[in-house]
């Protein structure tokens, strides 16, 4: 388990530099489009400066104990990469052909074994999705590319 | 006067349209506890279903939907801590805490019965004082609502947040990302670095989505568990909970503050929708002889949040009905689907056609009434068998999910993208203890603050006293300088006390 340690002190410098930036992108607004903008990225730089000197001056702030911000990293990384790709590839070739590959692969890469579950989960999952959303409801999904080519 | 009330009660009891009802109410629930799914979404997608119907049953059929959808984004705030839409972020501040203490019954029959109870007392409203509810929304200039919107935002940064200052950054961060696109008064596009997608505004619930459902999917990921609730699971299979153990005057209380500030929001134009539930369970916190209680497992403060909730359910529809202002986005679409219907909201509605206009009424009562025995008791064990799911596979399923509650938003990818770019922000934002519904509250209020900011200040040729020129305006800023100032307050006087203690 990997615990920032002074989270406070460089979320805070973050925050600041990020909104300074915003900043000054808003400076080439209309004067009517960019004082709201403005008033609450200064709003955000006052806060964030706030944040970061209690999170040296202050005991309190200063002795913090944090939450750990990645728990499990490998797992973390394969959540993400696998949702991502997932995401990515449904609007290519099709939401059901998507989940199809998506559900099974990310249950065994995060560890889980147990094969039926996975297959009865993904097929009742699947044609829950199928029946609900797409027939009865007529919700537009990513079109089907793979299972057209087999008339589906 | 009260005739075409009870001529049009003998109508909506007809079987077809209590059939409606009942249907359009399970698939509010269904739809409500999809995150990413809303009543909104539900309402768009079945008025074309209604086209072969009467008007009065198309409207049961919405009324059920409307009022269903707002009760089921408590279901998964309670269980899995993902409000399904964001009346339900109140609900998972006290609701998830519940549930993780082994009453996630408790928790969702009372979000149930609040929700009911808030509905009833809002289509009530509706039915015996919308001409006069009407003329108080009147009453809510720019000005006004300008400072509504700043009270909003600034009450749940300080009074929800254990971090003022964390809270505060969230509401801002909120409002920036409010702003992206197409400015309403100007036309120039703001924040958009050259994308022609970030010219329109972000979707509330692609955020919501995004910071919510995705980043607590990461969590699972990485822990394993469900949040720890399997001692609820055994609660919800073998024990019953018994409604006379609920603290009942404490609950009866809450109602009482949090049903009338439902209904006076959602009448309010333009303001409706999730800012009651914020607001309510902000009084009801800072009204409390216990207000540490709250966030960490208080029913009452899952009854505040449903019952604001659902109570601004039929009053955003007053200033519809009334004056054809829609007071919510779901309240425009609800007219929407009376004027496929050939219906014209508006004054003149209720003297046209009179059955439909209270015929409508008595649907939004009756579905509310509907909500406890098909939410609290049958959606409730249903959607209970779901964590029976281990958490990989629930994590993968709620992430597909969301897909299609997402893309089904203007059958965009790039709505799917910005979710995942927002499950990365919301990842931050937890392991960062950064309180997530500042931010989305910032995001629902904060281009509505600065419409309402510029439209006063033009209103008052560029004068800002323009922004304090009415009662109302004065006293909302004072509250606000009560709750900012509170915290110091509170600091102050701690100081105090631990220095008189010293010198005994």
């Amino acid at each position: 388990m990997r615990i920032l340690k002074h989270q406070d002190f460089i979320a805070g410098l973050c925050i600041f530099g990020i909104s300074l930036n915003l900043w000054v992108y808003t400076l080439d607004f209309p004067s009517s489009s960019g004082a709201f903008p403005k008033g609450i990225l200064i709003t955000a730089m006052v806060l964030s400066v706030i944040m970061v000197l209690r999170s040296i001056a202050l005991k309190k702030w200063r002795e913090q104990e944090f939450e750990p911000f990645v728990i499990h990293g490998p797992k973390l990384l394969i959540a993400m990469i696998g949702l991502t790709l997932y995401f990515a590839v449904a609007g290519y070739i099709g939401y059901f052909t998507a989940t199809i590959i998506y559900m099974p692969a990310l249950a065994y890469f995060l560890g889980f074994r147990d094969y039926k579950y996975i297959a009865l989960t993904t097929l009742v999952y699947v044609l829950f999705s199928y029946l609900v959303f797409f027939h009865l409801m007529s919700m537009d999904l990513p079109e089907e590319k793979i299972l057209k080519l087999f008339g589906i | 006067m009260f005739e075409p009330l009870y001529d049009a009660f003998f109508f909506i009891m007809q079987p077809s349209n209590l059939l409606g009802m009942l249907i359009g109410t399970i698939i509010g629930i269904i739809f409500g506890a999809i995150p990413g799914l809303t009543g909104g979404i539900a309402i768009v997608l079945i008025i074309p279903f209604t086209y072969g119907v009467s008007p009065l049953a198309a409207l049961a059929v919405i009324a059920g939907l409307h009022n269903g959808s707002s009760y089921g984004g408590a279901v998964p705030a309670v269980l899995l801590g993902i409000p399904g839409h964001s009346g339900a972020i109140c609900t998972t501040f006290d609701g998830h805490p519940m549930a993780q203490q082994g009453f996630a019954l408790r928790a969702l029959k009372i979000a149930a019965v609040s929700s009911a109870f808030g509905g009833v007392i809002s289509a009530l409203c509706l039915m015996f004082m919308a001409p006069p509810l009407a003329e108080v929304s009147l009453a809510f200039g720019p000005a006004e609502i300008f400072w509504l919107c700043v009270f909003g935002l600034s009450s749940i940064a300080v009074l929800i947040s254990d971090d003022p200052i964390k809270g505060l950054l969230a509401s801002c961060f909120g409002i920036i990302v409010s702003l992206v696109g197409i400015d309403a008064a100007t036309g120039y596009a703001r924040y958009n670095f050259g994308f022609i997608e970030l010219t329109e505004k972000f979707h509330l619930a692609v955020i919501m989505v995004g910071m919510y459902a995705i980043s607590m999917s990461w969590d699972m990921a990485q822990t394993g568990k469900t949040t720890d609730i399997d001692a609820s699971l055994k609660a919800i299979k073998t024990k019953k909970d018994h409604m006379r153990d609920w603290p009942w005057r404490s609950i009866w209380g809450g109602w009482a503050r949090s049903i009338p500030l439902g209904v006076l929001v959602g009448i309010l134009p333009g303001v409706g929708g999730s800012v009651a539930g914020f607001i309510a369970y902000n009084e009801a916190k800072r009204a409390s002889k216990d207000p540490d209680s709250f966030g960490k497992g208080n029913p009452v403060g899952v009854a505040i949040a449903e019952s604001a909730n659902n109570a601004d359910n039929a009053a955003v529809m007053i200033p519809a009905l009334t004056l054809g202002i829609p007071g919510s986005g779901v309240a425009a679409l609800i007219m929407g689907g009376l004027m496929v219907h050939g219906l014209q909201p508006g004054p003149d509605l209720f003297l046209e056609s009179p059955d439909i206009v209270f015929g409508f009424m008595w649907a939004l009562l009756i579905t509310s009434v509907m909500l406890f025995p098909v939410g609290g008791v049958i959606a409730t064990r249903i959607f209970a068998k779901i964590l029976n799911l281990p958490p990989t596979m629930l994590l993968i399923i709620i992430t597909s999910f969301c897909f299609i509650g997402i893309y089904a938003i203007g059958n965009s990818m790039f709505n799917v993208y910005i979710t995942l770019a927002f499950g990365f922000i919301g990842y931050a934002f937890r392991h960062l203890n950064f309180p997530i519904a500042p931010a989305v509250l910032g995001l629902v209020l904060g281009e509505k603050a600065e419409y309402n900011f510029n439209t006063a200040m033009n209103l008052g040729l560029g004068n800002p006293m323009a922004l304090v020129d009415s009662t109302i305006s004065i006293v909302i800023a004072c509250l606000i300088a009560l709750v900012l100032l509170r915290p110091l307050f509170g600091y102050a006087r701690n100081k105090w006390w631990v220095r008189a203690s010293e010198d005994d």
